[in-house]
Parts: structure tokens; sequence; C-alpha cells
């Protein structure tokens, strides 16, 4: 492998991009998408109807958008380039090469985004009266400019999960117009308006202390919300048929309640279950519902975007892009080359070279290093990827045959890239390690 | 764990070509960087600026000050949000065309670069804080003028870090793994010279616009406003203008030998550059210095005209300075996509 390795020991490298990916979408999908689509709405009722009430709410949303997403927002939104970078080179750095010209593109709409929505935020006194019509539009350019953010950045993230023919092809337009490229970017699309009133809605109660006003505001999210949910459902459903046959079968795997398929079924129809409650209490009696069930939807829909992410990550497992890199960033066509020649011998910036009989336990710690810990950890929070528990008691020899046979036993595991003198090494460095990780815990635990 | 600097290892590139052609996406990467330096200088200028009239007001007691640090503060903030968004592209790009380089030099200071994200956001919100806090905390002086300085400070690190990265990705003989960002920063011998550089040119930059920008109230008919902006850039402008003067051969002379060369009769194309920007700043002085003495019209046009030459010049010249460090690197084996496909220009400088 080409590049050094950048490790996060304890937190685990997926949790790092994890946490920058799931702000970003909460920010991006609420604040930017679902939020600018209220915010001009809200204005425009109020324009259309004489209510100067509304357009004062909108003007209040407009100034939380802006500081939300010209910091948190677009931050995490490089980000996640940036951790992606830190954390998978080869998968960033391949599907830059792959969708360079959408990125481009991109460019120019993040650009464009981000000039609208400081127009609209800066001409609230100047554009009134026979100009309103045109601060109306611009809300409705920037709205439409969010989305298209999100349509450009979908296609990769689609991608990666179900490259389709671009594997075989290599062709740019095979990879943009790839089989969950539409249905997840209208599944998302009526995720962003359902998580922008799930948001709102508290925030408008607080806020907002004119009680009629706060009605026909929240009356109005309440209709958003409804739509929403249908299409949220049906795009769902679409998209969670259209991706690959294995990854669909680790759905509940990867929600982490394995075994635990009723609670499965009955957390996340529950959740579907209070959203759609709320709206239709928001549509029939606004002024009625409590501050703290609008609270708990806020907080049930960041737990579902939350879900959703972590799960579309998990089943794309082995892969980081689909049958063409494996999550550690060893692609494909490169397994066979080291096993034969050797992981060590075809990698810089490791340290090692090859295993040699003094140097068997940094040479398995490289090969951990550069093959494992994209995912692993050797002790750490998530205790399934902390090997400190899941392999404790094993011996060398046991754990190297299993590593052996691990991508057989293991679906979501990539097939281990090294000889099998390599394959013993990083065994014999693990059960060290874990050894020295339990040592440590009992010396502690005893000084307590 | 330190690894030894002695054996260079330098990725191969990855499986993928290059999706275009390289020379284009060069000028794409001058262009689109020009933009977003102008938009990060603005940034940068416009918050140390701000602070820096705001406590100028608050000792002379003139609140003419104060009004100038406030409308800085109002302009940074827009200006901070454009800059983010025009720096994708050239992030895309250096990250496309130079990944060998580019992705050793981040993933050695991989966690500082990370902690950068946490950083501007930190200094945005603060200086957010501080932009719509104005009037609210007019008697709280102290404590606003503290969200400036936080918003400031932290502003003022992150190019550091980026200078240590684009310093670091041309010069592979000097890489080290494990070393700290601290460490770094003095490791690779253009870091502080290169901050030096910026640091005056973001102030001469805002000095200009704020010249502009006055022209522009005095035309709206805000004759007041017109004369503080105008006042005061001018003299920012040609001040740190001039200071380039010593910044420039500072930067030029930290360079390495053989670029050094290049420049200095080793290459037509360099020595060319080189020459036309130096001619080019010593015109903008020269002409800043009129327009701060007689406010001409002419000279305004003059400063304007060359000002946007100079930008465009040095952004070429940046380039061209780091192509001739990677030249030896490029033409070295275990180049797979990048090789053949070489820009005209690189191969000009090594003539």
């Amino acid at each position: 492998m080409e590049f050094p390795v950048v490790e996060f020991p304890w937190l685990g490298s997926g949790t790092v991009i994890a946490l920058i990916a799931v702000l970003h979408v909460v920010i991006n999908h609420a604040f930017a998408i679902g939020g600018s689509v209220l915010m001009v709405g809200l204005e425009h009722k109020g324009w259309k109807e004489n209510n100067p009430g509304l357009e004062q709410t909108a003007r209040k949303m407009s100034k939380w958008i802006l500081i939300i997403t010209t910091t948190v927002g677009a931050m995490t939104g490089v980000g996640i380039w940036f951790a992606t970078t830190v954390i998978q080179p080869y998968a960033i750095g391949s599907l830059l090469r792959v969708f360079f010209w959408a990125w481009f593109v991109e460019w120019i709409v993040f650009v464009t985004e981000v000039v609208l929505l400081l127009v609209y935020f800066y001409t609230w006194d100047r554009w009134t009266g026979a100009k309103k019509k045109w601060h109306i539009r611009t809300g409705v350019a920037l709205s439409i400019a969010s989305w298209l953010t999100m349509t450009i950045i979908t296609a990769v993230l689609a991608a990666m999960l179900t490259p389709g023919q671009w594997v075989e092809t290599r062709s740019f337009w095979d990879a943009v117009a790839n089989p969950t490229w539409l249905p997840s970017l209208m599944f998302r699309t009526f995720v962003a308006l359902a998580l922008a009133v799930a948001l709102f809605t508290p925030i408008m109660k607080m806020i907002v202390k004119d009680d009629g006003l706060q009605a026909k505001i929240l009356k109005y999210f309440g209709k958003w919300m409804l739509v929403s949910i249908y299409f949220m459902i049906a795009f769902g459903a679409w998209y969670v048929f259209s991706v690959p046959d294995k990854a669909y079968s680790m759905i509940v795997w990867a929600s982490g309640l394995q075994g635990k398929e009723q609670w499965f079924r009955m957390i996340n129809l529950g959740a579907l279950a209070i959203m759609l409650v709320m709206a239709l209490w928001l549509l029939n009696r606004p002024r009625k519902v409590p501050i703290v069930v609008s609270a708990l939807v806020a907080f049930v829909s960041i737990g579902l975007i939350g879900e959703f992410e972590m799960v579309r990550e998990a089943i794309r497992k082995p892969y980081v892009v689909y049958d063409y890199m494996y999550v550690n960033g060893v692609r494909v066509d490169q397994v066979e080359q080291f096993k034969q020649e050797g992981f060590l011998t075809n990698s810089k910036w490791l340290g090692v070279s090859n295993v040699t009989e003094q140097n068997r336990l940094e040479a398995g710690h490289a090969l951990y290093v550069a093959q494992c810990s994209s995912c692993h950890t050797i002790d750490g929070w998530r205790s399934k990827r902390a090997f400190a528990n899941r392999i404790q008691g094993w011996d060398a020899t046991q754990l190297s045959n299993y590593v052996n046979s691990l991508h057989n036993a293991r679906y979501f595991m990539p097939p281990f890239a090294g000889t099998d003198q390599e394959r013993q090494a990083l065994a014999e460095y693990l059960v060290q390690a874990v050894k020295e990780t339990s040592t440590a815990q009992q010396t502690a635990a005893k000084e307590r | 764990m330190l690894t030894a600097a002695s054996s260079i290892q330098l990725p191969n590139d990855l499986a993928l070509s290059i999706p275009g052609d390289i020379g284009f996406f060069k000028i794409l990467l001058v262009i689109s960087f020009i933009l977003h330096i102008i938009f990060v200088n603005l940034t940068v200028a416009g918050s140390l600026l701000a602070v820096y009239n705001e406590w100028r007001g608050m000792r002379t007691g003139n609140p003419k000050y104060d009004h100038l640090a406030e409308e800085l503060a109002v302009q940074t903030s827009i200006h901070k949000s454009i800059a983010v968004v025009l720096g994708v592209a050239p992030l895309l790009i250096i990250s496309v065309i130079y990944t060998r380089f580019f992705y050793v030099s981040t993933l050695l200071i991989g966690k500082p670069w990370l902690m950068l994200l946490v950083i501007i956001i930190a200094a945005f919100l603060m200086l957010y804080v501080y932009k719509f806090t104005w009037n609210h905390w007019r008697n709280r002086k102290g404590l606003h003028l503290t969200f400036g300085i936080g918003g400031t400070v932290l502003l003022l690190y992150v190019p550091l870090v980026f200078l240590t990265n684009v310093s670091a990705m041309l010069q592979p003989e000097l890489w080290v793994q494990g070393q700290s960002i601290f460490t770094a920063f003095f490791h690779y011998p253009t870091v502080w010279q290169r901050y030096l550089h910026f640091l005056f040119a973001t102030l001469a930059i805002m000095g200009i616009y704020l010249i502009i920008l006055g022209n522009k109230r005095r035309k709206n008919g805000q004759q007041e406003d017109g004369q503080l902006f105008t006042e005061f850039g001018k003299n920012v402008a040609f001040l740190f203008t001039t200071l380039q003067l010593i910044a420039g051969p500072v930067l030029f002379f930290s360079l390495k030998g053989q670029v050094q060369q290049l420049f200095l009769g080793g290459s037509l194309l360099a020595t060319a550059l080189i020459s036309v920007a130096v001619l080019l700043a010593v015109g903008l002085i020269v002409s800043l210095y009129q327009f701060k003495k007689t406010e001409a019209r002419p000279w305004l046009r003059n400063v304007v005209v060359l000002f946007a030459l100079v930008v465009s010049v040095m952004g070429w010249l940046r380039h061209e300075v780091r192509d001739s460090y990677l030249a030896p690197y490029q033409a070295e084996s275990g180049q797979q996509t990048i090789q053949g496909q070489q820009s005209a220009a690189a191969e000009s400088m090594q003539k």
C-alpha cells in the first residue's frame, strides 16, 4: 500500500467519519434543504396572505439557517472529505477521479448556493414591496441549489454501494446513473423535508409567541410532514429493494439488532408512527401538540437518519466501493498479488518490508494498522470491533487459521491480503496486544 | 515512531486514470485557487482589522473606528462563507493531479488536519457572535472584543497548517512520519516565509478592497463612510504592499537552490514570470502611493488593474514553483498515469 496510516486507537476510524458525517447530514437535510423550503414557503404564504408575522418567522429562520449552514454545515461537509482523505485515502482518491467532473460542477453549485443564501439574507429590508417577488424567487432558487448539491453528492454515495456497470465499463455516466442514485435521492429529498419539520417544530413552539401565528405555521408544517412521510416510505422501499441482495440481508445485522428482528421492526415502525401521529396532530390541532412530543419527534428523527446512515455504510461491507475496493483500501484485484508476493513488500510507510524472526510483532502490528484499523481497534468503545473483546483467549494458530477463512465465515469481512507468514505474524501480534490490554485493564481494576 | 527520511517513500499513483488533460487541470487549479485565496485573505484580514479598529475605538473613544470595525465584521462574515465553498475546486484538483504528493503530506499531519474543522467552526461561530452582538454588547466591550480576538487568533492558525501541508507536498525528501504539527511548522524550510508573505498579502488585499468599497459608498452618496474606508484602506494597502518587498525576497531565498536558479535565468518562463511579477508589484506600489497622495481616479484605476495583474501572475508563479519542486519526482519511475502527460509548462521549466 502507498500511504501512511493515521490511527484512531480508541475511537476507531469509522467513528470519526460517522460523527462528522451524521452531523453534516442532519444539518444539511434539516436546515439547508428542508429548512430552505419551509422558510421560503412561509415567506410566500405571508406575502400572499398579507401576514407579516409569517414573513418575520421566515426571516428569523433565515438567520439561523445562515449561521448554522455556513459554519457547522459547510465545515462538516468539507469535514467528510478531510476525514475520508485521512482515513480512506484510496477510496476517496479513486472516487474523486471517477466523479471529478461531477465534483467540479458541485463546486459551482456550492458557490451558487452560498451566494443565494447571502443575497436572500441581506436583502430582507431592501427587496420589499414590488421587489418582494425577487426575494421569494431568490429563496426558491436557493432551495433548488441546496437540493442540487445533494443530487450530485448522492450519486457518489450511491455508487459506492451500487457501482453497477461502472465496475466493467469505468464510464463516468455509468457511475453517476447507478442503480440506487434515483431512489436514494428521492428518499433523501423527503427525509430532508420531514426532518426539517421535526427539528423546526419545537423551535417554533418556543419562539413564536402569538398563538394564532403559531397555529398557522404548525399547520403548514403538518402538511409538509404528512406528504413527506408518505413519499419517504415509498421511495425508501424502492431504495431498499434496489440494494444488492447480500447488502439487503445485512440490514438488521447492521442496525445492531441481529437476532432481534422483532425489535428492529418495532423500533423503526414505532418511530415512523410517532412522526405520522405528529403530522396529523399538527394538521388538525396545531396548538395542542405538546412541546415534549415535538421534541421527542425531533430526537427520534435524528435517531432515524443516524441509523439509516450507519446501516447504509455497514451493509456495503466488505467493500468501500462495491466489487472494486475493500473497506481497508485493498483493491479486489490486488488480493492475489499480495497473497503471492507479500503485503509488506508491496507497502510503503509501514516501517517493515518483510517478516523476519526478529520483527514478527512489529510486522504484525504493521499488518494490523494497514488491513484492520480502518474498522477495528485493539481496545475501544465499540466493543464488537475491539479485539480485546473479540479474540480474548484465542491463541495465535487458532487466530491465524480463522483469519485465513475469515471472509468465508463472515461475508462482511474482506479477505486477508498477504502471505501465510504475514498472517501468522498478524495473529501473533493481535494475541500479544490483546494480552497486554487485558493485563493493563486488570492492573487498573486492582488499583481502583 | 519516527521513520527516517533517508528513504523517500513516494507512493505509486492510484490505479484509476486522471479524467482529463493535466495541463487544463492546472489552469483550473491556478484560477480556482486565486478565487479561493482572495476570499480567504478578505476573511482573515477582515477579522484582524475589525478587532484592531474596535480596540482603537475603545482606546481613543472615537466612534468612527468602532463603526469601521463593525462594517469589517459584517463583511468578514460574508467573505468567510464564500471562501470555504470556493476552496472546494482547488482542493479537488490538487487531490486529483498531485495525489502521490498531497495525500502523503496530508496524512503526515492527519490529526492536526482534521482538527482544522473544529478550529474553523469555532472561529466562525465566534465571529458570528462578534458580529451579531455589536449593538447588544455596547456596554460590554471587553467581552465583545474577546470573541473577535478569539475568532481571529483561530483563523490566523489555520493558514499555518495549510502552508505546512503545501510545503511538505513539495519536498518528499524531507518527509518524516510521527512528527507533531508544531515540529512540522519548523521542519519544512518555507513555512514561515510563506506565512509572512501570506499575512502581508492578506492585509494589502483588504486595504485595496476597502479603497474600492469606499469609492462605491461615496458614489452611493455615503460620503462619510466612503471617506473612512478609503482613508484606512489606502494606508493599509500601501504599507503592506510595500512590505512585500521584504517578504517576497525572504520567501524566494528560502526556496530550494535549484528552484531559485530556474527563476534567476535557469528557465525563460520562470525568469520572465518573476520579473513581470516584480515589475507589476512595483507599479502597484507606485500607484498606491500616488493614490494615497492625490486620491485621483486614474490612480485608483491603475491600482485596481495592477492589483488584478499582480494577483494573477503571483498565482501562476506559485504554481510554477510547485511544478519546479516536483519535476524531478514526476520524472521518476513508479509514475503510472501522470508520466507522459506532464504539462508543457512543467517541461519548459526544465529546459
